[in-house]
């Protein structure tokens, strides 16, 4: 297609691209498209000059603190090029940071995927009103959380994750982040298998986890451990 | 704090990879984008994901954003915006809540926003309004809840086909009008 013979149809495109009612595959070429056509990001950023102000409504609201923790921890480090790796592995967990160094229980960051493998296992905690919190995504030896609604707590307080397996005692996940956000893949504690995990349960600790290494609470809320993939 | 220049001076440092600019941009914007971002994905938790993930693309293409264009509260928002399309259609299929609020509040002035996006904005509207209520609706709906032609039709009860065509028609008018309206 010669977008450039029909400035028209080119116009109703960056138009419909902006608009939002472009989809799926044309949405995905035309993206491509505007990559090596400058006169047609043009024609888009026309449309975007006159369409995006009315998205900029009258009521500004501020975004939750987490977003800016979220930014500031995926932008380059200032630091020595020594110390780098590391500084970006502790910034970017962000939320977990609240695990104090010398805990057992803490999850022990092995290895961060250049691109997320696949996590066929997941799980989703609701709150007691049936709303989604967290989700769990894993593979047999990582996982990833995403956090998806704010779970105040008292400052002397932690929500501690549990992987339940038949059989066994409760292996202690880690500390649940408590704001919006998401986590890089971490690895599983102790090796854990997530193909053996049946459930998921999360108890209330003090703060910085359960001084046992065992769930010291009632369960709060709990959730299966589902696959994804189709049993062969 | 919105000023053009301003933010546009603050670009230019981003390009160059000041987070202090960043952090000034952020400060500046974010309040202003939220909201769009919000409006899309209708959800606290994953409208702020999405805003993080459109302000680390702010942060990679402040060197994309062409100096003297003069809009660059508009440029951000389109990130943003585009970030929470896609992020939606990752989104299992849910039945949008339709609110008619909307295009009826087009009209109002809005005390808050710069005057350069206001002006914009009244040349939009005076344009809108010459479009047929349903070319409007239509065209309103797909922007503002970023809705699919497919959810436009349901809303408006007619075919695909037909959605497909008002829309089309309505952002000929627009840009019809529009052109003459700056020229």
């Amino acid at each position: 297609m010669n977008l450039h013979k029909s400035p028209k149809l080119a116009d109703m495109l960056a138009g419909a691209y902006v608009l939002g009612t472009l989809r799926g595959r044309a949405r995905r070429r035309f993206t491509q498209m505007l990559h090596n056509r400058p006169w047609l990001a043009a024609r888009v950023a026309e449309w975007e000059d006159v369409l995006m102000p009315l998205s900029l409504r009258a009521q500004p609201i501020p975004p939750p603190r987490s977003v800016w923790q979220g930014v500031q921890a995926e932008l380059p480090k200032k630091s020595s090029v020594a110390a780098q790796g590391k500084l970006v592995w502790w910034q970017k967990l962000g939320v977990w940071r609240s695990l104090s160094a010398g805990l057992s229980i803490a999850l022990v960051v092995l290895l961060l995927w250049p691109t997320p493998p696949q996590m066929p296992y997941m799980a989703v905690l609701n709150n007691r009103s049936g709303q989604a919190v967290w989700m769990l995504r894993a593979n047999t030896h990582h996982m990833a959380l995403v956090t998806m609604h704010a779970m105040p707590l008292p400052p002397d307080k932690s929500l501690q994750l549990w992987a339940i397996v038949p059989g066994k005692k409760p292996i202690s996940m880690g500390l649940l982040p408590t704001s919006p956000g998401r986590t890089p893949v971490l690895s599983t504690p102790d090796h854990l298998d997530m193909r053996t995990v049946s459930l998921i349960a999360v108890t209330m600790e003090p703060a910085g986890g359960s001084p046992t290494g065992q769930p010291t609470s009632a369960i709060l809320y709990k959730a299966s451990v589902l696959s994804t993939q189709l049993s062969s | 704090m919105l000023e053009v220049d301003a933010l546009e001076k603050l670009l230019r440092r981003v390009a160059q990879a000041d987070q202090e600019a960043f952090r000034q941009f952020y400060d500046a914007t974010s309040a202003h984008l939220y909201p769009v971002a919000l409006r899309i994905l209708r959800e606290e938790g994953r409208a702020a994901e999405s805003l993080q993930d459109a302000f680390m693309k702010i942060w990679l293409k402040a060197g994309e954003y062409q100096s003297g264009r003069g809009a660059p509260l508009a440029w951000a928002a389109a990130i943003v915006r585009y970030q929470a399309i896609d992020d939606l259609r990752r989104l299992p299929k849910d039945q949008p809540g339709w609110e008619d609020e909307d295009w009826d509040r087009w009209g109002e002035p809005n005390s808050h926003a710069e005057r350069a996006l206001e002006s914009e904005k009244q040349r939009l509207q005076d344009c809108l309004k010459q479009l047929p209520s349903e070319q409007r609706q239509a065209i309103s709906q797909a922007f503002y809840r970023a809705a699919s032609y497919e959810e436009v039709a349901r809303f408006a009860g007619e075919a695909l086909g037909t959605v497909k065509s008002w829309i089309r028609r309505g952002l000929l008018t627009l840009r019809d009008c529009l052109h003459h309206e700056s020229a």
